[in-house]
């Protein structure tokens, strides 16, 4: 033992636990040993295995990933939100009296009669289902009630699905004009290198709320009943950036929308441009319901109107636009330039301020066709057999797929539940230009500078003295 | 208990928040076709599809079945049979179509028309004609063929069922005989928020390939985690959606939509 001077040291050193699995020398001959005794086998000391088995077949519980998974935390906050819209709206409690706080009187508003909408959709096969039906109904009429939100109008303008979560869309109008206030503001277009084509054309403003793309307002929740978030108004650029895009939704509002040419603004920009395309080619009324009155430019219905009869519904002529087209230049109603006085009118504005599309009230018949002569419209209908008298009729809408209407007797309504996507041939764009390299012939000289010359001495002594 | 085949009302009522419903008419009448259908052509498992949209208004219903699937060549076969119907209650075999036919299939865009009489023409350069020569005067006579409908219907429906088909990762085991039965011990994923959790139904049970293997980005999932559902939707083929509820441990899925695959993905993403 010349090695180690002490007992203590000897055990010391046995002790080392090795750094691969953490046993040691001196574990290991007290497992051998035990095992021998346990075992007994005859000729131990020729075994040589013995020495590896004890090793080999140690179990080592080492700290790994558990046998039984952690769950995720339960959240009840949304299915919470879902049950809070169900019955009368609990009131908080005023701490000094022990009393229910008085309730503002709710306030009063503009519907269509959401449960009759969602039980016409059911029967023809669109929409959401008859239970989320009920679920959106009360959610809408939850926003309408809301004194503080005070809107004159509310509808449930549909669905979009998202990679994350999704959002249920409702459209409100506001009874005061001093809701422009508390807008936010659209986002100051943002110049984006590379758009080539927006940088040069003028600037077109955004439509005032209240006109034209910003008629309504749009609050989106990913879940009914869970907080309301209110889109910005939509401007033109956006309208035009998004229609050279193809793009799935996340589901998150303050996501990038991260594609090629750059979308000025966030998720809930593009879902706006969005929502402004799909509502200006879908959200449809029967004909003859709706009358445009001349002076005031807004839509009156009819006291007397006597609704199609059933499969009736599914015909294009049935139904008519309610909503003004959306021209290429991304608003409604054109802006026109200032024509100056020696312009000549065809030749100063540019294509996107000469366009005309369709009147307000256009039949859907009229709509442009698909490729391949395909109506942009196709009938459903509720029953298969046409001898079923009280039965829906409706259409659904070939250029955004997801956009149904559909009417049974005097209850009609039309709803998207999609993926925000267009059914028209996408061709992404090429990338820009590679940029240019610099001219040479502008470059004073292509060699190093030339060392400054030293003023000489003597101008230096001048101005000293 | 574990589900042995997927609850068509559970099925529409999971999905009805992606928008895959079927009309009332026909939910009613799916309840008493599908047993007489099961009984009809004698298959263990019958159950609702999906529905793939139509011109006229006519959805094809499309509804799946079949006796045995076996394990074979590393991957498990379900002997399926695929039957369609207008109107949910009166059902039409949906016949396999031969390769060659499903390649030309593919060559046809758009919907479908709805109208099962409905014949495709299709020309192809002649094989076996004559160089075109620029003296000849006569023209080459392209081939013309006549695609049925149902054959474009049957070639969708097997495109999008190659492509999704989506189980629960270990619902399924094999027996002593090589079968791929329901597992009745299945204890539920682990994880029903990750795609791990999932697999495709031919992929053999207990060979490890889930969801996440295939290509990046095109599923997506959502889980709430209080109610316990997830919902799975393909981005491939828009309109699949499958769920799974870990509470109950049932799972199912549907199709709704025009049958076209979404090429337009890797844009989007």
């Amino acid at each position: 033992m010349a090695a180690v001077d002490s007992v203590a040291q000897a055990l010391a050193y046995l002790q080392v636990h090795s750094p691969q699995d953490g046993t040691s020398m001196y574990d290991h001959l007290v497992k051998l040993v035990s095992k021998v005794l346990e075992d007994q086998p005859k000729n131990a000391v020729d075994l040589l295995e013995t020495s590896l088995l004890v090793k080999k077949s140690t179990f080592d519980p080492k700290e790994s990933s558990p046998l039984v998974p952690i769950p995720v935390a339960p959240d009840a906050t949304q299915t919470q939100a879902a049950v809070s819209i169900f019955g009368d709206p609990e009131l908080p409690i005023n701490p000094a009296t022990g009393e229910p706080v008085p309730a503002d009187p709710p306030n009063e508003f503009e519907a269509e009669n959401m449960l009759g909408a969602a039980a016409v959709l059911d029967c023809l096969g669109v929409g959401l289902g008859r239970e989320l039906g009920v679920n959106i109904a009360l959610a809408a009429k939850r926003i309408g009630e809301d004194p503080k939100l005070a809107v004159r109008s509310v509808r449930f303008f549909g669905k979009f699905l998202g990679l994350y979560s999704d959002y249920f869309v409702f459209e409100v109008a506001f009874k005061k004009e001093a809701a422009k206030e508390a807008a936010p503001a659209a986002p100051a277009p943002e110049r984006v290198e590379g758009e080539a084509a927006s940088s040069s054309a003028p600037e077109v403003p955004v439509e005032e709320p209240g006109k034209g793309a910003n008629k309504f307002t749009y609050l989106v929740c990913s879940s009914l009943g869970g907080p309301l978030t209110r889109l910005p108004d939509v401007t033109p650029a956006q309208v035009k950036a998004s229609r050279r895009i193809k793009k799935l939704l996340t589901g998150r509002l303050t996501s990038h929308v991260s594609t090629y040419p750059a979308f000025p603004g966030n998720e809930a920009n593009y879902l706006r441009a969005l929502i402004a395309r799909i509502s200006a080619a879908t959200v449809v009324a029967p004909s003859d319901l709706f009358s445009l009155n001349d002076e005031t430019g807004e839509l009156e219905r009819a006291e007397d109107w006597e609704p199609p009869a059933g499969r009736e519904m599914a015909a294009p002529t049935a139904w008519v636009h309610v909503r003004p087209h959306l021209k290429s230049q991304g608003r409604c109603e054109v802006h026109k330039r200032e024509l100056p006085e020696d312009a000549d009118e065809d030749e100063f504005y540019n294509e996107d301020e000469l366009e005309e599309g369709p009147d307000l009230l256009a039949a859907l018949e009229e709509d442009a066709q698909l490729p391949g002569e395909q109506a942009a419209w196709t009938p459903i209908y509720s029953s298969a057999s046409e001898a079923v008298k009280t039965q829906a009729g409706g259409l659904r809408s070939l250029v955004w797929p997801g956009a149904v209407c559909g009417g049974r007797g005097s209850e009609w309504t039309c709803v998207y539940v999609g993926w925000g996507v267009k059914n028209a041939p996408f061709v992404p764009l090429p990338p820009p230009p590679v940029a240019q390299e610099f001219a040479w012939g502008e470059v004073e000289t292509q060699e190093l500078e030339l060392k400054p010359a030293p003023p000489p001495p003597e101008e230096e002594a001048e101005a000293d003295e | 208990m574990v589900q042995l085949e997927p609850n068509i009302t559970l099925v529409l009522k999971h999905l009805a928040s992606c928008g895959a419903v079927v009309s009332a008419e026909q939910q009613a009448a799916l309840d008493h076709s599908i047993p007489i259908k099961r009984i009809e052509a004698g298959l263990r498992s019958l159950t609702l599809w999906g529905r793939l949209t139509t011109l006229n208004g006519k959805d094809y219903l499309v509804a799946e079945g079949y006796n045995v699937a076996s394990s074979k060549e590393g991957a498990a076969v379900y002997e399926t049979k695929y039957f369609y119907s207008q109107d949910g209650a009166r059902w039409s075999d949906l016949q396999p179509v031969d390769s060659e036919t499903a390649t030309r299939c593919a060559r046809i865009k758009g919907m479908l028309s709805g109208d099962p009489a409905k014949n495709y023409e299709l020309e192809e350069k002649d094989p076996n004609a004559p160089e075109p020569s620029p003296e000849a005067e006569e023209e080459v006579k392209p081939l013309v063929f006549q695609i049925p409908e149902l054959a474009v219907l049957r070639c969708r429906v097997d495109a999008i069922a190659t492509a999704t088909s989506v189980i629960p990762t270990d619902s399924t085991i094999l027996n002593a005989a090589s079968q791929v039965v329901p597992n009745r011990l299945f204890a539920g994923a682990a994880y029903p928020e990750k795609l791990e959790s999932y697999q495709h139904r031919f992929s053999l049970p207990g060979s490890g390939v889930t969801l996440s293997q295939d290509l990046r980005g095109t599923w997506a999932v959502q889980y709430d985690a209080f109610k316990g559902v997830a919902q799975v939707r393909s981005l491939l083929f828009p309109g699949y959606f499958f769920y799974y509820a870990a509470n109950e441990l049932t799972w199912g899925s549907l199709y709704v939509g025009d049958g076209l695959r979404n090429n337009d993905l890797i844009f989007m993403l």
